[in-house]
C-alpha cells in the first residue's frame, strides 16, 4: 500500500481505566484519499479526535495503538520518532482544536509561526518572515506585523483560530487534519473560518481530514464523509448522497437533530458495550439480533458502507 | 508594567512598617533599664535617681511610645541602629561589615539551589517513571527531609576529619564556602529538584506543548523551548521564598561552620541577650525578605508576558 493517500487498517485505540481499559476507537478501517475533504463527523465523545491525533502519533504514551496506517509506503504507527517529526508539519499537518489553548502563552506568535518554517522547508530570515505575513495576509488578517508581535492572550479566539490554521500551512504539507475548527465560535466566526478552509483547500492543501460535529460545515466542504459512533465507523459515502438519503439509524438521529430539521435530539447515550451493535440501546429500529450480533459492513450502494443490519 | 512596579511597591509598605513595628517591640520589651545601661556605659556605676531621671528624659524614654517609635525609626532609616550593649559597638555598621559573607554564603547557596535544583526536575521529568526519575525523587526527598545541622556534622566528618579536603571552619578562602554553602542549599535543591518535575510535566501535558509537537518539534525542543519557560513561574516563587529564607536561615549553618556572617553575629547575640543586636537583625533580614520578594515579583513579568502586559492579574 501507499501513495498520497491515508489508508488506516483495523485501528484499535485503547487507554488505560480503572478496570482495564477504555476503548475509544475500536477496530475501524478507513481510506482517506488525497485530493478531497473527507468529513469525521459525531457526536462529542466518539473518538474523532483519538483517531485523528492517532495519524500523527500524537495521543500520549498512555494510549495503546492497535492497526496499521499507511501513507507514502510508510506504516505511521511503526515509524521512527525521526521520521514522525519530518511528517509532522512537514507532510501533515495538524490544526488544532481550541486555539487559544493550542499557542504558547510565554511566546510571541511570529516566533511559533516561524518555528515551523525553520523545521520545514528552506524558507529563512526575512524570507520566512515575508511568507509567514503573506499568509495571515491572506487568511483575513489586516495587520499581521502586529499579529506576529502579539502573544495568543491578546488575541480573539477567531484571530487565534486563524494562527493556529497559518501555522498548519507553513510547513506546506501535503495533509491537513483540522480538528474542530468552529468548535465554540458564533455564527460570525464559524462563518469566517468556513471560508478560510474553503481557501485552504481550493488554493493550498487539497487533501484534509476535517473533523467536526458541525454537519453543516461538513456537509458544505466535504467530499465523503464518515460518520463515527461511539468508537466505531457506522456510516461512510459521499458528502451530499450521505446527506441526501442517510442510511443508518444513527446518521438519521444525527441530522434530524439539525437546527434546520427542527432538532429532534436522538435519546441519550448509553455507555455500556455489549455484544451487539453500540447503537443497540439506542436504536429506534433495533431488532433482537441487533443486541446479539455485532453488524459487519454492508454497501448497499456504490461508495456507501453502512455498519446496519438493516442493509444486509 | 508600570502599573504592576508602583502596586507591588505600594504593597510593600504595610509589610515593611510591620517588621520594623516588630522589631521595635522586641527592643521595648528587652529587660533592663536603658537608661542605666547607658549610664554604665559612660561609666556612672552606681547612678542616683537624679541622674537616671535625667538620662531618660535624654534619651527620650519618657515620651509617648508611637513618639519614641518616631525616634527611632528614623534614626534606624539612617543606618543608626544604636550600639552593642556587649562592647558598645554601632550595630548597623557591624551588619553592613558582615554583611558581604552572609551574602556570598547565600548567592552561592541559591547558585547550587538552581543549578541541581533545575537540572535535576528536568533530568527527573526527561526520563519520567524510569529508573534514574525514581533515585533521583529519592536523593531529592532525602535532601529535604534531614536537618541542615545533621548534614554539616556530617560533611564536617567525612570531608575534613577523615578525607581533609575542606577546611572545618572560619572563611580563609572560596573552599571556605563550599560545604556551608551545600549544606545550606541541601534542602532547598531538594524541594526545587521536585517542584521543577512536577511543573514541567504538567506544561508538557497541556495542550500548546501537543501542537507544539504537531509542528513537527522533537520532544527535546518542546520541553526545552516550550514547556521549560512556562513552568519556571511556581519554581521562581519558590526559590524566591527560600532565597529570602537563606539569607535569614543561614544562622545555624554559619554558627556550625564558625562563618563570621550577620548570622553568627544574631545567634551570638541570642547567647548575650544583647537584644538590640536581635532588633537590628531582625528588621535587617525582614527587609531584605521583602526586596527579594518584589525582586521575584519583578522577575515574574519578565517570564510571563502575560503580567508584564496586563498588569498582572494573578
Ligand atoms: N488521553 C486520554 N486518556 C484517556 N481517555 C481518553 C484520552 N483521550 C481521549 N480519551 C477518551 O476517548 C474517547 C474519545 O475522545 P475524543 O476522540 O476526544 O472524542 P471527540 O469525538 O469528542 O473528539 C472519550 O471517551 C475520551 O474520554
Ligand atoms: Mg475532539
Amino acid at each position: 500500500m501507499g501513495g498520497e493517500d491515508i489508508q488506516i487498517r483495523h485501528l484499535t485505540v485503547k487507554f488505560p481505566a480503572r478496570e482495564g481499559w477504555s476503548v475509544a476507537v475500536d477496530d475501524i478501517s478507513l481510506d482517506l484519499p488525497s485530493g478531497q475533504i473527507t468529513g469525521l463527523v459525531g457526536e462529542s465523545g466518539s473518538g474523532k479526535s483519538v483517531l485523528g491525533m492517532s495519524i500523527l502519533q500524537l495521543l500520549g504514551a498512555s494510549a495503546k495503538v492497535e492497526g496499521e496506517c499507511w501513507y507514502e509506503g510508510k506504516n505511521l504507527y511503526r515509524a521512527k520518532e525521526k521520521e514522525l517529526e519530518k511528517i509532522r508539519g512537514g507532510q501533515i499537518a495538524l490544526i488544532p482544536q481550541n486555539p487559544n489553548q493550542s499557542l504558547n502563552p510565554t511566546m510571541r506568535l511570529g516566533r511559533q509561526l516561524r518555528e515551523v518554517l525553520r523545521l520545514h522547508g528552506n524558507r529563512t530570515g526575512e524570507q520566512g518572515r515575508q511568507y509567514v505575513l503573506d499568509l495571515l495576509r491572506e487568511l483575513g488578517m489586516d495587520r499581521p506585523e502586529q499579529i506576529g508581535r502579539s502573544y495568543s492572550f491578546e488575541m480573539s479566539g477567531g484571530m487565534n483560530q486563524r494562527v493556529v490554521s497559518a501555522m498548519g500551512l507553513c510547513g506546506e504539507p501535503q495533509w491537513m487534519i483540522a480538528d474542530e475548527p468552529t468548535k465554540g465560535l458564533d455564527a460570525v466566526l464559524r462563518r469566517q473560518v468556513y471560508h478560510v478552509l474553503k481557501e485552504i483547500s481550493e488554493n493550498r492543501i487539497r487533501s484534509m481530514l476535517l473533523i467536526t460535529h458541525d454537519l453543516q460545515l461538513a456537509w458544505k466542504l466535504c467530499g465523503r464523509i464518515c460518520v463515527l459512533y461511539s468508537g466505531v465507523l457506522v456510516e461512510q459515502g459521499g458528502g451530499s448522497e450521505l446527506f441526501r438519503n442517510p442510511l443508518h439509524p444513527y446518521t438519521r438521529g444525527l441530522f434530524e437533530s439539525l437546527p434546520a430539521k427542527g432538532m429532534h435530539p436522538i435519546p441519550a447515550p448509553v455507555r455500556e458495550k455489549g455484544e451487539g451493535c453500540m447503537f443497540y440501546n439506542r436504536c429506534p429500529l433495533a431488532k433482537e439480533r441487533c443486541g446479539r450480533e455485532r453488524p459487519g459492513e454492508y454497501q448497499p450502494e456504490q461508495g456507501r458502507i453502512v455498519r446496519c443490519f438493516l442493509y444486509a | 508594567m508600570i502599573h504592576y512596579c508602583i502596586r507591588k511597591l505600594l504593597t510593600m509598605i504595610p509589610v515593611l512598617l510591620g517588621i520594623s513595628i516588630v522589631a521595635f517591640a522586641l527592643g521595648k520589651l528587652s529587660p533592663g533599664d536603658p537608661a542605666i545601661e547607658a549610664l554604665r556605659r559612660i561609666a556612672v556605676e552606681d547612678p542616683t535617681a537624679e541622674q537616671i531621671e535625667a538620662m531618660r528624659e535624654e534619651m527620650g524614654l519618657l515620651d509617648p511610645v508611637p513618639v519614641q517609635y518616631g525616634t527611632w525609626l528614623k534614626h534606624a532609616l539612617s543606618g543608626d541602629l544604636g550600639e552593642s550593649y556587649l562592647d558598645g559597638t554601632p550595630i548597623g555598621a557591624e551588619l553592613l561589615r558582615r554583611l558581604p559573607v552572609t551574602v556570598r554564603l547565600s548567592l552561592l547557596a541559591l547558585f547550587w539551589t538552581l543549578l541541581f535544583g533545575l537540572s535535576g526536575g528536568i533530568c527527573m521529568a526527561w526520563h519520567q517513571n524510569s529508573a534514574a526519575d525514581k533515585v533521583l525523587s529519592g536523593v531529592a526527598v532525602f535532601l529535604l527531609s534531614i536537618p541542615g545541622f545533621w548534614l554539616a556534622i556530617f560533611a564536617i566528618i567525612l570531608f575534613s576529619e577523615i578525607l581533609h579536603w575542606l577546611p572545618t571552619s572560619g572563611i580563609d578562602s572560596w573552599r571556605s564556602y563550599l560545604m556551608p554553602s551545600l549544606v545550606l542549599a541541601a534542602s532547598n535543591i531538594g524541594v526545587t529538584a521536585r517542584l521543577t518535575r512536577g511543573s514541567l510535566l504538567k506544561e508538557m501535558g497541556q495542550h500548546y506543548a501537543l501542537v507544539a509537537s504537531s509542528k513537527g518539534l522533537s520532544r527535546r525542543s518542546v520541553l526545552t523551548k516550550h514547556a521549560f519557560r512556562n513552568s519556571l513561574v511556581p519554581v521562581v516563587t519558590l526559590v524566591g521564598n527560600y532565597f529570602g529564607g537563606i539569607l535569614g536561615g543561614s544562622a545555624i549553618v554559619e554558627s556550625i561552620f564558625a562563618v563570621p556572617g550577620i548570622g553568627k553575629y544574631a545567634l551570638d547575640a541570642i547567647y548575650t541577650r544583647d537584644y538590640l543586636v536581635i532588633q537590628g537583625y531582625v528588621l535587617f533580614t525582614g527587609a531584605t525578605f521583602v526586596l527579594v520578594t518584589l525582586a521575584i515579583d519583578l522577575l515574574y513579568a519578565v517570564i510571563n508576558p502575560k503580567i508584564r502586559l496586563e498588569g498582572g492579574v494573578r
